[in-house]
């Protein structure tokens, strides 16, 4: 398990500082003088001058990556350039509204995709089955912007006033209509992935309810909903939490969509904006924070799999 | 040197298993003869129909405002008008070109380069380039697409982008760039499908006789390869267009005066909370209807292509059980 892990870790490093320097260098890459933006339109080049220098623009550009991992280490994540506030405190109050929607949509995604995919792999080809493969192909079919417009459409003007469609309420002022507020976004979020994640654990647990030794456990009389949801969901399951990994992407994705469409005030909405404002001090952060959540939460998962499936420790054994 | 290793076909089982010659019979014969995927294939006929003859077809000018700013569907106006008075319908049409050229063009370019470079590493396995090659692959994979590609699409607007001496549009940045994302899933497939077929016979065999690996990779492996990429590229096209879409909706994607739908999606984004929806149920059907076409085409390409899938129907159907049938508890 050590040994798994040790692994992992010594190939999440290296991704993660290659993630560093290309969005460093992109976003270096941009166009507009930050400096000049800084200073203001109408400031004089020597005051456009001095700032470039206060932000160590002169220098030559792998200096200026060193420099920024060095105080990336020690949570120095620069000044904004269009607010002159440092990053983090810009970002700060934005981190709980992102990771409340992920998580809720994460959640959203385990408890309805899961029952979906086994139920449908019971009755293969039944007309449940069917039903529930052109479900998940529609929810596959409509993305999570579409889904977000049209619910903004429906509870904006056809349906006014049964759930808000606009802004956002801290949970320190209303559980409730934090909840409430935060429900339509994550339902857009949650009905891809739901979809996905039905369908492969469909597939995953046709291919396991095949097996020998489900036949076997069959014919020793063990009773038929024991073995699907105990013995062949636990095998059946493997390959869908790696699903689930990736899906953290597509969660932090559509969150710069789904923030931006329903004002929530989140990581996302501000990518967009910062981006707009070539507010680049806060773009490649939050660029950093989407990638690195999107590693860790794999890294996580290839961990996970070594801890439920005894054949991957096993691989490492060997190995080592 | 056969390139039909996998295909089980020549020995169809007792119980009358459709015994199609080959593997292009066998697409389609699929294409064809499945509801879905024949509408799904007409369906992408149909756009691409659109999106050749676009202009054409558009009863107005796509960029011609009018007083007639945000008017519900009509007679004169099938999909009503925007909030400068253009036709919506017009710029459906002309909008169709740019969406699917997109998707389709950033997918062309990605399974080539991701198919190559899977195909490379899986010869390779285990070794230097096989690691740096995946590495490099989960580095792009880590970036969110909706982080990524507006970033990169959004440099190019408002300047002039040269690769070397090649001036290269916004829009060939945007393709470029949505390509760059669905790179690593194309090498992954290529990947993984190089490393099964490395341990068929016929691979041995050419390697013992010392194919270089040009021919190894285009003559015995490609053929094989093929159909599980082809497989992918039918799912990522949809993907492709999606991505476009979001990307223009938020604005970092094609820029005025060319539209796509997400574009018009974009435009109509303020309109849904005054109530008027045309501007917005139109190109998200359009979106919505072109990924489930497209869905339909790879589902069935799928079934046929995947030699896994195949091989779990031929042997039920061969031994007449029924495997995983209707269990009534």
């Amino acid at each position: 398990m050590l040994g798994l892990a040790v692994k992992r870790l010594t190939q999440a490093v290296p991704v993660l500082l290659l993630v560093s320097v290309l969005s460093f260098l992109l976003l270096r890459a941009a166009p507009g003088n930050p400096a000049q933006l800084q200073a203001g339109l109408n400031a004089s080049p020597t005051v456009v001058d001095a700032i470039a220098r206060q932000l160590g623009l002169d220098k030559p550009l792998y200096v200026q990556y060193w420099i920024w991992l060095k105080n990336l280490f020690s949570g120095n994540l620069g000044v904004s350039y269009s607010t002159g506030e440092p990053v983090t405190s810009v970002l700060a109050p934005r981190v709980p509204v992102t990771a409340e929607l992920g998580l809720i949509s994460i959640v959203l995604t385990v408890i309805a995709g899961i029952p979906l995919g086994v139920w449908a792999a019971l009755r293969k080809d039944g007309p449940v089955d069917q039903a529930t493969r052109a479900g998940a192909l529609a929810f596959v079919a409509v993305p999570n912007f579409v889904l977000a417009l049209f619910l903004v459409l429906l509870f904006g003007w056809w349906a006014q006033g049964i759930l808000p469609y606009q802004g956002y309420v801290p949970i320190s002022q209303s559980l409730g209509g934090n909840l409430s507020h935060v429900m339509l976004p994550a339902i857009c979020l949650a009905a891809g992935p739901i979809g996905i994640v039905s369908r492969f654990t469909r597939t995953s647990m046709l291919e396991v309810l095949g097996t020998e030794y489900v036949t076997a456990a069959r014919a020793l009389g063990v009773p038929w909903l024991r073995i699907v949801w105990m013995d062949a969901l636990r095998n059946a399951l493997l390959p869908v939490l790696t699903v689930l990994g990736l899906i953290t992407g597509y969660v932090i994705s559509g969150a710069v969509i789904v923030e931006t469409i329903f004002g929530l005030p989140g990581l996302g909405a501000l990518l967009v904006q910062s981006f707009s404002d070539r507010d680049y001090t806060v773009t490649i952060a939050i660029m950093m924070i989407g990638a690195i959540v999107f590693v860790i939460v794999n890294l996580l998962v290839d961990l996970l799999y070594g801890v439920a499936d005894p054949r991957v420790r096993a691989q490492y054994l060997r190995r080592a | 040197m056969s390139t039909t290793t996998v295909d089980n076909s020549a020995n169809p089982g007792p119980s009358g298993v459709q015994a199609a010659a080959s593997p292009r019979n066998r697409v389609l014969s699929a294409l064809l003869h499945r509801p879905l995927a024949l509408t799904g294939l007409c369906g992408v006929a149909l756009l691409v129909l659109i999106a050749a003859v676009g202009p054409l077809l558009a009863p107005d000018n796509p960029d011609q405002t009018s007083s007639h700013a945000t008017a519900p569907p009509s007679l004169a106006h099938w999909m009503g008008t925007d909030q400068l008075g253009r036709d919506v319908f017009s710029r459906m049409i002309v909008g169709t070109r740019i969406s699917l050229a997109v998707g389709v063009g950033s997918t062309a370019i990605a399974l080539a380069i991701g198919g190559l470079l899977g195909m490379l590493a899986g010869l390779e396995a285990g070794r230097a380039p096989d690691t740096v090659l995946m590495r490099a692959m989960d580095v792009i994979f880590a970036f969110p697409v909706l982080v990524f590609v507006p970033v990169l699409s959004g440099l190019a607007i408002g300047r002039q982008i040269h690769l070397g001496p090649v001036p290269v549009s916004q829009l060939a940045v945007l393709t470029g760039a949505i390509s760059v994302v669905f790179v690593p899933v194309f090498a992954r497939v290529a990947r993984a499908s190089t490393l099964a077929e490395s341990k068929m016979e016929y691979m041995l065999a050419a390697r013992a006789f010392g194919a270089r690996r040009q021919d190894l990779i285009l003559r015995n492996l490609l053929p094989n390869v093929a159909g599980p990429l082809m497989v992918q590229a039918a799912f990522s096209i949809p993907l492709a267009v999606i991505t476009e879409a979001a990307v223009s909706f938020l604005g970092f994607g094609v820029q005025p005066p060319q539209a796509s739908w997400g574009d018009i999606l974009n435009d109509g984004r303020n309109q849904i909370l005054l109530g008027d929806w045309w501007e917005t149920v139109f190109p998200a059907l359009a979106i919505v209807v072109t990924v489930l076409f497209f869905n339909f085409i790879g589902d069935a390409l799928r079934d046929v292509l995947d030699p896994r899938a195949r091989a779990r129907e031929m042997t039920a159907a061969a031994t007449g059980a029924v495997v995983i049938g209707d269990r009534g508890d």
